[in-house]
């Protein structure tokens, strides 16, 4: 029998006709705002004024520094989130005691709005009463503006993207863990493997496919991300911390619409090519393994 | 299990606890910020409440709250079960059948997740059929919304699943939806489990875009109506913090059961590599 | 199979909705509830920043025209970020709410007043509006909504107890300010709290206030494009003050990462002497009983910020109820609103709260316990706000990062008023009728 007999399109049909429809349609149609005059002052009879928001965004002083955030935020958060997630849901998974307790203690970090962790994580790092500050002081070692210079700022930001997701990534991770199946498992130990042959040659390769989607999921969550940021420092100290998120907020908040579609409409290309390069990088990745 | 691996096992869950300060501190803090007085909330901290409050969890109960908590049931309920079955069947069909077509679709999903939510198309596209201000169109977003993600998270599974299994299925005369329910769906279970709890979370969280959607407060969800009413910047963080441990704690109960299910279903034995 | 997979799934809610203490309701059930018991009187739609929908006035004022009229407000709080963006958006689509609350400012412009709110010119309760306030109230030539809101006198705060020690008195021009806050060095009290991560806390409108009432025909030179910041002396001598202010370590050595939730324990244990701020903050947000001063140990005197030598207060902004003159509850809307105004029903909800009064028969409210002690010098230097609402493209919070950047000298005067003024000129151009 054919493969088309076997799986019929109709079955996906539906499913693409929502996306389609409710999602990708509205989507798309909101990026022919970059090309408007579209502002808080002008919401009828837009005019089409072509590339000048898109031009200006570009000349934008602040996207030099913004885009060199936007990838700081983003790499440090895919490689953090991936590999502790990994390390702790391989843990996880093996036959220990405390583990239901274990993996809801982890899991909770991701539960939490942006808003919470922004709100716990400005605390913490905070100069005159922060816990960080606190624990140096007593080392003798005098406060530090955490969120008060560029260097310190983006990593506290990091540190509480990444503290807010490693969640994500364990139990994305558990589930791949979790269909390995037993029998390879079995099969390998009675084959005389040791645990990190077995982990090598059977487990890896079984869940690359999960871990890829946790790298793709981190990568492009971390180049959008913009509230966390809005919620800590605000884009501040300055223009410091600022994201091609935070960017298209302070557009939008100013009531600059157009040019607030028209950061994204940047930025959209620039994710585009980032996830399909990933894709190509790592289907070939998959097929080597 | 050997001496060996039971010994390595205890150290790492040694190690895990100690890890786990780093979460139950702020988790601490969260939950004592709740139960404190304005103005000693006027910033988060691990201090104890000099007073524990339990009236702020009264207050935050008071508005609304069984009325906007039926409303988020029914809609994260539906969105949800739509998002896990539709992207099921998705993932499904594109990764069996693999031709040209297929691969196209995978690759706009995927675009799915850099694509933002664009309010003012949306909402004139739910005003022209006829169905804005509706939660069942809230649903149907959010299903639209959040397919990318899981279709993401089905197809590498599927792909993982390997097709002399089905093979052997449609020697029996099992094709399409039978074929999956009986082959594929069983050996999918830790993905719904996960996608299942993370989509939940998701459409349960959601701040801005019922804002959008709906047109009356009586329709609102959860999070809209009892956190939004204090606002985000009168800085009643200890109204905050009692309604982020009210509205976790459904997700957190749902997260555990979710885990349950996803071990027995694998102990039970639905695989035949 | 897949039943059984629904089935978990709903069981799983169910479990959770029980555990929750409800029985997992079906949502539709719910509505047709709602909308039978509001049968016999109308459901009035309002959108409003949640922030403000949850004043205490305003909560009082609707559960009354509740229990008055049999009507129903459907209070829709909208997330204060993203408020006026999420109402513009349901303007545009036609969504109008029967009450819109707006905070009255030139973005008012925007949601096309002629065309959408009700004209409240020949209302009696015009000539109850005081005389300050009713400019706010009025869009080109038509009383477009009812201000109904607290007014508070915005100033520098001080903590007196801490002046009376050092021997400092008021200052009454900047450069007694400016030694004042030279002791307050010398005695290691840091002078100024500057939330100045916040951005907005910098509050710099303060100091265009009395320059745009000294030259009044700045606001429409700039709209027009005619002018911009750099062309204002006093907006530069306004970033020399800051520039200088920074460098003596007036705002202390955390300006950088200061935030304003900490204004409260900062000032609350003397660490700090004065912040810039208004008068019922005291009332409404500051704790008085968690900290060695009490509010009533604060006063209030004028701001100096390099641009007006005499000091300056600035006056409260108010919000305005605009009503829907399209919309199928026109006539209760309009109900709603001249039953704010009647002043049995005002008094009733500001009774006790602490604001400067918006009506002429207002009569409960409380005048904060700063501007009575102070009330000749408020009363003498009270200037409306005009910066905020009045020039096109003004931004607080933008405004403010880029004075952050001068402070810690990254970048120079110069530079800092070209950064502000872009921002503005951004907004005017996106803005501009052609």
């Amino acid at each position: 029998m054919n493969r088309k007999k076997i799986y019929p399109l109709y079955l996906a049909a539906i499913p693409a006709l929502i996306f389609i429809v409710f999602f990708l349609l509205p989507s798309t149609a909101g990026y022919y705002y970059a090309f408007t005059n579209w502002s808080a002052a002008r919401t009828t009879d837009l005019k089409f004024v072509g590339l000048e928001n898109v031009i200006s965004v570009i000349q934008n002083t602040k996207i030099p520094k913004a885009f060199v955030n936007t990838l700081i935020y983003a790499g440090v958060k895919t490689v953090l989130v991936t590999v502790l997630g990994f390390v702790f849901a391989y843990i996880l998974n093996r036959e220990i005691k405390s583990r239901t307790a274990l993996r809801t203690i982890y899991f909770i970090p991701a539960i939490f709005s942006c808003l919470v962790v922004g709100l716990i994580f400005s605390a913490v790092f905070q100069t005159r009463y922060g816990t960080l500050n606190n624990i140096l002081n007593v080392f003798g070692i005098a406060n530090v503006q955490w969120l008060g210079t560029r260097g310190t700022a983006v990593f506290s930001i990091c540190t509480a993207e990444v503290w807010r997701n490693v969640g994500y990534a364990i139990i994305i991770t558990l589930a791949g863990l979790q269909s390995v199946s037993a029998d390879y498992l079995e099969a390998a130990k009675l084959d005389g493997a040791s645990e990190w042959q077995i982990f090598r040659h059977v487990t890896l390769p079984l869940i690359m496919p999960t871990v890829n989607v946790n790298i793709l999921f981190s990568l492009i969550y971390g180049l959008k991300m913009f509230d966390l940021i809005y919620v800590m420092t605000g884009g501040g100290p300055g223009n410091d911390t600022e994201s091609f998120g935070t960017l298209m907020m302070n557009e939008m908040s100013a009531g600059r619409y157009a040019q607030s579609v028209a950061v994204n409409l940047v930025f959209t290309v620039i994710l585009v090519i980032v996830a399909l390069a990933y894709q190509k990088f790592s289907s070939k990745w998959e097929t080597v393994e | 299990m050997s001496i060996k691996t039971k010994r390595i096992n205890r150290v790492f869950e040694a190690v895990l606890w100690i890890f786990s300060i780093v979460t139950i501190y702020p988790i601490l803090m969260v939950l004592f910020t709740s139960f404190k007085s304005k103005g000693e909330s006027s910033y988060m901290s691990i201090a104890l409440p000099s007073k524990w409050i339990f009236e702020n969890y009264k207050t935050v109960f008071e508005k609304n709250f069984l009325q906007s908590l039926s409303n988020s049931l029914f809609i994260t309920l539906i969105s949800v079960v739509m998002i896990v079955v539709l992207a099921a069947f998705f993932s499904f069909i594109i990764v069996r059948r693999d031709d040209k077509i297929c691969r196209a679709a995978y690759k706009l999903a995927s675009l799915g997740i850099i694509a933002p939510f664009a309010a003012l198309p949306t909402i004139r596209l739910l005003q022209h059929m006829g169905i804005y201000g509706s939660r069942f169109s809230l649903c149907l977003v959010y299903a639209a919304l959040y397919m990318p993600f899981t279709t993401m998270m089905f197809t590498s599974f599927i792909k993982g699943i390997p097709r002399e299994l089905d093979e052997a299925a449609v020697m029996d005369g099992a094709v399409g939806l039978r074929l999956f329910v009986q082959i594929i769906l069983p050996l999918l279970k830790p993905a719904i489990a996960t996608t299942g709890i993370l989509s939940f979370m998701w459409v349960w969280n959601e701040l801005q875009i019922p804002l959008y959607l709906l047109n009356s407060s009586s329709k609102w969800t959860l999070p809209l109506s009892v956190y939004n009413f204090y606002g985000q910047y009168s800085h009643s963080w200890n109204l905050v913090c009692a309604d982020v441990v009210l509205v976790s704690l459904p997700v957190i109960l749902l997260y555990v059961f979710a885990q349950k299910w996803v071990i027995s279903g694998m102990t039970s034995g639905a695989v035949k590599g | 199979m897949r039943k059984r997979v629904i089935a978990s799934l709903i069981c799983a809610t169910m479990v959770v909705a029980s555990l929750s203490g409800c029985g997992g309701t079906d949502g539709d059930s719910n509505e047709i509830k709602k909308e039978s018991k509001s049968s016999d009187g109308v459901t009035i739609s309002l959108y409003m920043n949640a922030d403000d929908l949850s004043k205490p006035y305003i909560q009082r004022i609707i559960e009354m025209y509740e229990e008055s009229s049999g009507n129903t407000i459907d209070q829709q709080g909208l997330d204060r970020d993203n408020a006026e963006t999420i109402a513009l958006t349901k303007f545009t689509t036609g969504d109008i709410p029967d009450l819109y609350v707006h905070f009255g400012n030139c973005n008012l412009e925007n949601f096309n007043p002629k065309e959408n709110f009700v004209d409240w010119s020949e209302a009696e309760w015009v000539t109850d509006i005081r005389d300050s306030i009713l400019p706010q109230a009025t869009y080109e030539d038509m009383v477009v909504g009812l201000p109904f809101w607290e007014a508070s006198n915005s100033g520098c705060l001080y903590n007196k107890e801490i002046f009376k020690e050092l021997g400092l008195k008021q200052p009454t021009n900047q450069k007694e300010f400016d030694e004042v806050c030279s002791k307050l060095l010398e005695n290691g009290i840091q002078p100024i709290y500057l939330a100045a991560a916040d951005a907005w806390p910098i509050e710099y409108q303060f100091a265009l206030d009395p320059v745009i009432e000294a030259n009044p025909e700045y606001v429409d030179k700039l709209n027009a494009k005619e002018m911009t910041y750099a062309d204002i002396p006093e907006f530069k001598s306004m970033c020399e003050w800051f520039q200088m202010a920074a460098k003596k370590g007036y705002f202390g050595k955390n300006y950088a990462s200061d935030t304003w939730d900490y204004a409260n324990e900062v000032l609350g244990t003397g660490e700090a002497a004065m912040m810039f701020c208004w008068d019922t903050w005291l009332d409404t947000d500051y704790d008085s009983e968690s900290y060695d001063y009490a509010g009533t140990d604060f006063g209030i005197m004028p701001v100096f910020m390099g641009t007006c030598d005499e000091g300056t207060y600035e006056g409260g902004n108010v919000n305005l109820i605009l009503a829907n003159k399209n919309g199928e509850n026109v006539e209760a809307a309009k109900d709603f609103i001249n039953f704010c105004a009647n002043p049995d029903n005002y008094n009733k909800a500001f009774d006790g709260i602490s604001t400067a009064a918006v009506f002429k028969g207002q009569t409960t409210n409380v005048n904060s316990a700063q501007y009575e002690e102070n009330k000749e010098s408020v009363d003498k230097l009270l200037r409306p706000s005009c910066a905020q609402p009045k020039i096109i493209g003004y931004n607080g919070t933008e405004g403010g990062k880029a004075l952050l950047q001068l402070m810690s000298g990254d970048i120079t005067v110069d530079e800092c008023i070209k950064l502000i003024d872009e921002d503005r000129m951004a907004t005017l151009k996106s803005f501009s009728k052609e």
